[in-house]
């Protein structure tokens, strides 16, 4: 679905662009979503902003390899009642950001992007103030531990929107990342199939030169 | 014309496809849907029967020509001259101001005078005028005493979980108050802020045994609230306005909410063309059917514009003497009139789902909100909500079939990638090695007869 995405709107829309991406924030109440979008964004920290009702958007394009990838981001509320809401911006979304406060959420928000959100979709969990050590929930070594078992998940980043920690290469690896694995695909989506499957790495090469000989 | 709405959006016209596939958490959600609603209807009177107020009759279902004066106390509207104004009042205000003062000495004046007051141009002008007059739209009774010491403790009686939910968009609410506010009056409003949401959940909970009251953008209201009526005043009035005009966004989801929005906002003309043409571009563009989501209207509708305009005090000052004088469904209307109004430049936007809720989203400072509170109200008699309750049906049916099967769509594209990784897993193990065998006996055969060849060629071409 995504290569459909950006290839047709290269040919639309006024502001070029390689690559276009739509990333979901999506995660607790409080826990900085839209702190660390408006950091990522103007590089900004406001301290007296207001909750998020329904959903925000906004938009940057970063340069990766010379390309430009431009990143779509959708910003969602975080309770409970808006979750009808935010589904819906799940559908066609490349890359998610779960902002975590706690464990038995961070499960709860995995288990909802697997329900709602395509195969290809890349997932990174961001512990968002990290400055406020002292009133730590989550252990880092215990949040990656737990990632272990759950395969969507590509990282586990611990950021601070206040004081500019990490924010910025959260969604630069979630962007090249996404960019490195679009162009895998376009070439994937030309050959075999089977190349695609991670285990048969090696024996990719024989099938497909076989292919090309014949 | 209230619980018509209701039954619109009731689920009873859901196809059966949809009861179906519902989740159990959705059926869940259509019980407590049905008690919420049954308890609409009888709720005014119960609710009478435990507070103090005056009337049976729900204000939304109260005639205009009730007289407004309903304890035959005549409220004194101060003259100019003792208001604290922090501007001075432009001619078209003191105008009005001795238009509402002329207004409210008639001791036969009636609620539908009263509620034109406040939308009538300019609304009621000042916030010491609002004070007065606030309660009566309201119709609450005079007295509203209570301890200071109760509203101290009164968020242990709440869940914790929805008073830490509170404490956090209390945080939030900073835009409402002015910039350069001490600590100390920060603090103080916070506090108080919290007390006023919590007294009235509290009352709320125990009337309707309902605890997920609460809702994002509840703070902003009765930050509103707050500022105008203090503390103490504030508690009735934030009751009766949660009671009669906000109650639909305090059921479990909103999912009810967004429904009536989207109606309204492809109602009018040009904000359906616009939906229209959204929605086939949209669909060109990603090969199957987005709606523009109508989500941008939610925060106008639920918090009646207190989201977006909290730095604008007077404006929003205005705008609730409004609404209060108005329908519940009445925001929606003014969304759609400001959206209508808005057309160019919302056509002129990169066409986008993205970009186009942004610029929905941003309401421009200086839109010219007299001229279009009147035709937001031209609007409602023009399409009451009686008159479209059938689009809003059939809109919601499609909705919710075009939901399922997008749904059912993903489950079931998950279990066939599911599947086929199995298949792929199993077969590489079988394909592969048999390919390799095959490869091998095909190069080997060709060699051979490739060297058959020419030996042939090279032995013939010899002789």
């Amino acid at each position: 679905m995504s290569n459909r995405d950006s290839d047709n709107l290269i040919s639309t829309n006024d502001e070029t662009f390689d690559y276009l991406f739509k990333i979901v924030l999506i995660g607790d109440c409080g826990t900085g979503k839209t702190c660390v979008v408006q950091r990522f964004r103007s590089g900004t920290f406001i301290e007296r902003h207001g909750n998020t009702i329904g959903v925000d958007f906004s938009m940057k394009t970063v340069l990766i390899d010379d390309k430009k990838v431009k990143l779509q981001i959708w910003d969602t509320a975080g309770q409970e009642r808006f979750r009808t809401i935010t589904q819906s911006y799940y559908r066609s979304a490349n890359g998610v950001v779960v902002g975590i406060s706690t464990f038995l959420s961070l499960q709860h928000w995995v288990e909802e992007v697997r329900r709602y959100t395509s195969s290809h979709v890349l997932l990174i969990l961001v512990g968002n103030k990290c400055d406020l050590e002292s009133l730590r929930e989550v252990e880092k070594g215990e949040a990656e531990a737990l990632c272990q078992y759950l395969p969507e998940v590509l990282q586990v980043v611990e950021t601070s929107a206040k004081e500019n920690t990490n924010i910025d290469s959260v969604f630069f690896y979630l962007a090249s990342e996404l960019k490195r694995r679009h162009e895998n695909r376009q070439i994937n989506a030309n050959g075999d199939e089977v190349v695609r499957l991670g285990a048969s790495r090696k024996l990719s090469s024989c099938s497909s030169c076989s292919y090309k000989i014949f | 014309m209230e619980p018509k709405e209701d039954e619109i959006s009731l689920d009873s016209n859901i196809p059966e496809t949809y009861t179906e596939m519902s989740t159990p958490i959705e059926k869940d959600n259509l019980k407590v849907r049905r008690r919420n609603v049954i308890e609409t209807i009888n709720f005014a009177s119960k609710e009478e029967n435990t507070s103090d107020s005056e009337s049976n009759v729900p204000l939304v279902r109260m005639s205009d020509s009730t007289k407004a004066w309903y304890d035959d106390i005549i409220p004194e509207i101060p003259d100019i001259v003792e208001y604290s104004l922090s501007e001075p009042l432009t001619n078209r205000e003191r105008m009005k101001i001795s238009v509402i003062r002329g207004s409210v000495v008639n001791p036969n004046l009636t609620l539908g005078e009263l509620k034109l007051l406040g939308c009538s141009s300019e609304g009621l002008v000042n916030d010491d005028i609002r004070r007065i007059l606030w309660p009566k739209l309201l119709r609450l009774s005079e007295e509203s005493n209570f301890s200071v010491t109760e509203l101290e403790t009164i968020h242990s009686h709440i869940p914790n979980e929805v008073y830490q939910q509170i404490l956090k968009d209390v945080a939030r609410s900073g835009s409402h108050i002015s910039q350069d506010a001490t600590q100390h009056e920060i603090d103080h409003f916070q506090e108080q802020l919290t007390q006023l949401m919590c007294w009235v959940l509290h009352k709320h909970s125990v009337l309707k045994l309902v605890l997920h009251v609460y809702y994002q953008g509840y703070n902003d209201i009765a930050a509103t609230v707050l500022l105008v009526m203090g503390l103490q005043n504030g508690l009735h009035v934030l009751e009766s306005i949660s009671l009669e005009f906000l109650e639909r966004f305090m059921e479990k989801t909103m999912e009810k909410v967004i429904c009536i929005i989207n109606i309204y906002i492809i109602y009018d003309k040009h904000v359906f063309y616009i939906m229209f043409v959204y929605e086939l571009y949209i669909e060109s563009i990603f090969c199957y059917s987005v709606e523009l989501f109508p989500h941008f209207a939610l925060a106008e509708y639920t918090t009646w514009y207190a989201h977006k305009y909290a730095e604008n005090r007077k404006l929003l000052h205005r705008l609730f003497d409004y609404f209060l004088g108005s329908p519940p469904l009445m925001p929606l209307y003014l969304s759609t009139v400001i959206v209508a109004y808005r057309a160019t430049e919302i056509f002129n936007t990169t066409p986008d789902m993205g970009h186009t809720h942004k610029v929905l989203c941003t309401l421009p400072d200086d839109l010219p909100f007299e001229t279009l509170l009147v035709e937001a109200k031209n609007l409602y008699r023009q399409y009451p909500p009686e008159s479209i309750s059938n689009d809003v049906t059939e809109y919601d049916r499609k909705r919710k079939c075009k939901e399922q099967e997008w749904k059912a769509k993903a489950e079931a594209s998950r279990q066939e990638r599911e599947k086929q990784r199995q298949l792929r897993i199993i077969q590489s193990t079988r394909r592969i090695p048999y390919r390799i065998r095959s490869y091998k006996t095909i190069t080997v055969v060709t060699i051979l007869a490739l060297g058959l060849y020419a030996f042939l060629r090279s032995s013939s071409g010899l002789n």
